[in-house]
């Protein structure tokens, strides 16, 4: 069973954690400086929260979370069948390393994403890292850059 | 169990239906002009897509689905005991279904309603929030 993945930016990440923490009592997962998620069991969620003080939308981007590489593969075999361009982009980001894919909705874009395991570092979404130094957590363009951090 | 709502504001809600369609593998439940709802198995999912609410692209709300009227209940006052903001509505019909729900909000405005759908309706109702 898979579990779907909201990402939020949030300009304070304290008092967003404090809040989540409350609306589903549950502790963070996965607690770093600007970043944290929440993996709650009722409703099932994968919650990550980005602190990203000059967003300009709340919403950072979706996803599914499965738990496996070869769910991940069957999806993304599944929507090019469906004529989705899946785009597999496998790394290490938020820190976790993870196999995933990205699709592009007319609004917006998700990942079909596993987590393999937890790394130190932040790491980077994408192919291609945005060059801004100024937001260190933003990343680039597979295959929506500005509208997606990872 | 409850379930994780999701609404979006979307540009098209029939460009938006093709593509949830294709991602999540089933047709909508609800299709009206300009909404549109998903009850996805797997993930555990009501998607819900809105025309003309906001940005494309944007959330619109997000929410908890429970089982019935007394799960609200409790929900809400759980979280009026540990101080989170919230605002019951009364028995109304909002996006083509009667409901029971509460609101909160996070720090930062993102509505969350915890609700349960009593009963569809062919009007929209009122709007959520």
């Amino acid at each position: 069973m898979s579990r779907v993945q909201l990402a939020l930016n949030v300009p304070d990440i304290d008092s967003a954690v404090d809040f989540y923490s409350k609306l589903f009592a549950t502790e963070p997962n996965k607690r770093k400086p600007g970043y944290a998620n929440f993996a709650i069991v009722d409703p099932p969620l994968k919650l990550v929260l980005f602190e990203k003080a000059g967003a300009d939308t709340r919403l950072n981007h979706l996803g599914v979370e499965v738990f496996s590489t070869d769910e991940v593969v069957a999806h993304q075999a599944r929507l090019i069948r469906e004529g989705i361009d899946a785009v597999e982009e496998n790394g290490t980001c938020c820190f976790a390393k993870q196999d995933k894919v990205w699709v592009d909705g007319p609004d917006g874009s998700w990942e079909v994403y596993t987590v393999l395991e937890d790394t130190d570092d932040f790491g980077v979404s994408s192919a291609k890292v945005d060059d801004q130094t100024d937001d260190s957590l933003c990343c680039a363009s597979v295959p929506q850059a500005e509208a997606r951090c990872c | 169990m409850s379930r994780f709502q999701l609404s979006i504001n979307v540009a098209s809600v029939d460009a938006a239906v093709v593509f949830y369609e294709k991602l999540f593998g089933v047709p909508p439940a609800k299709h009206r002009p300009g909404y549109a709802n998903f009850v996805v198995a797997d993930p555990p999912m009501k998607l819900i897509v809105i025309e003309g609410e906001g940005a494309p692209a944007t959330i619109n709300h997000v929410g908890i689905e429970v089982a019935d009227t007394a799960a609200v209940v409790s929900e809400t006052k759980r979280i009026a005991d540990i101080g989170l903001p919230y605002k019951v509505d009364d028995t109304h019909t909002c996006c083509h279904a009667t409901q029971d729900k509460v609101w909160t909000e996070d720090p930062d405005g993102v509505p969350w309603e915890i609700y349960t759908v009593l009963a569809d309706t062919a009007e929209f109702g009122a709007r959520g929030h």
